[in-house]
């Protein structure tokens, strides 16, 4: 079970420091305006700084190249994936395939991975974008086990991640929803970049996380998918890098949780002692298996 | 330059004939395989054949959706379905999946395959990302500005396909999992169960910040974009889209006899008066039944583009009957009601191709002649007297003074 990339999602720059001690084996920047959805966001200036740093730590550096482009923004990505070359990162995270047609033309498509977040349900589609030459596919959450294990089979598991512990995003809208809430309440005030927002529907008592930025409106799922139990199998299928994702926590919780899969992994403890763990550093977070034990329906 | 193409949506057999007889170019249709919106009918593969075989009749094609994301199980008599659509006479297909737009270029190589919305294309690197993967078409997000699209156009290798009307996600498309979340119902199965028009309470770190008689909100008002037409023909965008599957032949039939009329003038003359716009505008506010704004076209949607409080699916009863014949000779119609009218009334009637007209209902009757005080039956025969020639296939509907709610 060694074999499993743990990777995790930093705040701050002491971060990398404290998450590669808790096991943490390559970590996910986010640098503003090219991501979107990230637990910590840095300055393309500090970027080179993160890289050594990195390094020194030996974890590997992705970046978050995640949003959609229009095309007045298409030369500032270019140059800003002349930058993550020459900066000779491990990873750049993708969701617009504008990101992979430049990619391609600049020769790092081995860097790239894609994440589309809703989109990769089936090893066919999976299949299609390795085949591109790119590093890695980052699952759908909403497929079950039993699905994720069957791509598995079918791809080459070792360019296969997965989204194992965290929020899920639920929703991504390019609207401005609580910023127009507020002015329709006639209500002058902001609530962009909150990370302490949550909705609840009308009739149900579950409150989801709701974070408005300039990029628009994200909605996360009521509880925190946790894979304590899950990990092991996930692991004996070969796929390569399990993401823990830290966007609604801060760098010292993200680094309880990294060491409680390190050890799981390395069978320092078993799946039900790290829940249990888990269960005691977080006891009023609310978790679950997110969707692996349960299929949707294609019908109303 | 091309003629823009104007597609339709329909959800059964009856609603594509509708479309195509007032003047849809294409229609879209989802099969009872591989497609969303599960409500909306879906056409079995017979159905799909007949469709073809009458859009044909009048030189109009047929899109099918095979938009779904499938899960692993899903993936199963692709080849087949898709072999069958080609066979058929299918023009093309929308799909989202990439494996299922590689097979069908394996496959049915004749079907047309059009990058669905699901795939969020907001710039002309995605959009000649996918020629290079053999698309014929890429279907744009619906959250590029005007500006921004004409931006887009200019550096694209592949026809583009643009909203024109319509209900919008409020998320990007394919994006949004709040249905399978909150209902294990998958939006990119089908299953969608509109969870962003549901109210909601907003807590600021545990506190209520919402206003109880006025809840939280994503549900989006109708766009319609008829304002922006003459700059997208201008801009050589393929084709418009309506969107609707779900929505009723009235709904179909109002907005392609206006966008019909529309894009015919513009292309015959090269403009339209902003006075002839505002007509066409009153027209399309007929088939409403949920308030409409202009989505991205002028920009970021503001407040007053979003549904606060307003119940967004009310239903129009303006739509009163259908014209099944006219007797010249005795200048009487003979009609199928579909919502009560009386004698007084003022309603409009229009047809494919034509002009809408204004008149007062006068006397109505059954089919023996017998005076009624009201057609207040739906599906029953009537008869009314009128001057006006009306033709099979046309519609009335009453002309009523719109709540000024209903629009921007």
């Amino acid at each position: 079970m060694n074999a499993m990339f743990l990777l995790t999602t930093p705040i701050t720059l002491t971060d990398i420091a404290a998450m590669a001690k808790a096991g943490a084996n390559a970590l996910l920047f986010g640098c503003e305006p090219f991501s979107v959805r990230c637990a910590g966001c840095f300055p393309l200036s500090q970027l080179a700084e993160i890289k050594k740093t990195c390094m020194a730590y030996h974890v590997e550096m992705s970046v978050a190249v995640n949003r959609f482009f229009s095309e007045t923004q298409l030369p500032q990505l270019q140059d800003f994936l002349v930058l993550l070359k020459e900066l000779d990162v491990d990873g750049i995270y993708f969701s617009d395939e504008a990101v992979l047609a430049y990619g391609q033309a600049l020769g790092i498509t081995d860097k790239l991975i894609y994440q589309p977040d809703t989109l990769m349900t089936n090893h066919a589609d999976v299949n299609f974008y390795l085949g591109e030459g790119i590093k890695r596919v980052v699952l759908a959450r909403e497929i079950t086990l039993e699905e994720i294990l069957a791509i598995a089979k079918q791809c080459d598991p070792t360019r296969l991640e997965i989204i194992i512990h965290g929020y899920s995003t639920a929703m991504y809208s390019r609207r401005q929803l609580l910023s127009n809430y507020m002015k329709f309440l006639g209500w002058d005030r902001s609530l962009q970049k909150q990370r302490d927002l949550m909705i609840e529907e009308a009739t149900r008592q579950e409150r989801m996380p709701i974070y408005e930025d300039e990029n628009g409106t994200h909605i996360f799922s009521v509880a925190v998918q946790q894979s304590f139990q899950e990990l092991e199998c996930l692991s004996e299928a070969g796929i390569h890098t399990a993401r823990i994702d830290g966007i609604f926590h801060s760098g010292k919780e993200i680094c309880k949780v990294v060491e409680l899969y390190d050890q799981l992994r390395r069978k320092k403890i078993d799946a039900e002692t790290a829940l249990s763990c888990y269960r005691e550093y977080f006891p009023d977070e609310p978790s679950d298996c997110g969707f692996y034990y349960r299929p949707t329906s294609t019908t109303k | 330059m091309a003629k823009i193409e104007l597609l339709a949506p329909a959800g059964d057999l009856h609603r594509l004939k509708t479309a195509v007889r007032y003047g849809a170019d294409a229609v879209y249709i989802g099969g009872k395989q591989f497609s969303l919106r599960s409500r909306a009918g879906n056409f079995s593969l017979e159905e799909i054949a007949e469709g073809v075989r009458f859009a044909k009749e009048y030189h109009a094609n047929v899109h099918t959706t095979v938009n779904m994301l499938p899960h692993e199980e899903d993936l199963k008599g692709l080849e087949d379905y898709l072999k069958a659509l080609e066979d058929i006479g299918v023009k093309a297909i929308i799909c989202a999946s990439p494996a299922m737009m590689q097979c069908a270029k394996r496959v049915a190589p004749k079907l047309e395959v059009h990058v669905s919305t699901q795939h969020s294309i907001t710039n002309s690197a995605a959009v000649n990302y996918w020629k290079v993967h053999g698309a014929d078409r890429v279907v744009l997000a619906r959250e590029l500005t005007l500006e921004q699209l004409a931006a887009t156009c200019s550096g694209s290798e592949l026809p583009l396909e643009v909203f024109i009307h319509g209900g919008m996600c409020v998320s990007y498309s394919g994006r949004c999992m709040l249905s399978n979340h909150m209902t294990l119902r998958d939006a990119n199965r089908g299953g969608c169960a509109q969870s962003c028009r549901w109210k909601y309470r907003l807590y600021e770190a545990g506190k209520a910040i919402h206003d109880e008689e006025r809840l939280f909100s994503m549900s989006s008002k109708d766009l319609i974009g008829a304002r922006f037409l003459p700059e997208l023909i201008r801009l050589g965008i393929a084709s418009v889209k309506i969107e609707g599957r779900m929505k009723s032949a009235y709904y179909i039939a109002t907005l392609v006899h206006t966008y019909r009329m529309m894009i015919d003038e513009i292309n015959e003359k090269g403009t339209i008066t902003q006075a002839t716009m505002n007509e066409y505008c009153e027209q399309l506010m007929k088939a409403e039944n949920r308030p409409t704004a202009s989505g991205f076209y002028e920009g970021l949607p503001d407040e007053s583009k979003h549904l606060y409080g307003v119940n967004g699916a009310g239903i129009s009863k303006e739509y009163i009957a259908d014209v099944l014949a006219y007797d010249e000779a005795k200048q009487l119609a003979t009609l199928q009601v579909r919502n009560r009218f009386e004698p007084g009334t003022m309603a409009e009637v229009f047809a494919p191709h034509q002009a809408s007209q204004t008149f007062q209902i006068q006397e109505i009757m059954d089919e023996d002649g017998l005076r009624l005080e009201a057609a207040n039956q739906p599906m029953r025969i009537v008869k009314i007297k009128t001057d006006i020639k009306m033709v099979k296939y046309a519609m009335i509907r009453k002309v009523i003074e719109r709540d000024a709610r209903y629009s921007e």
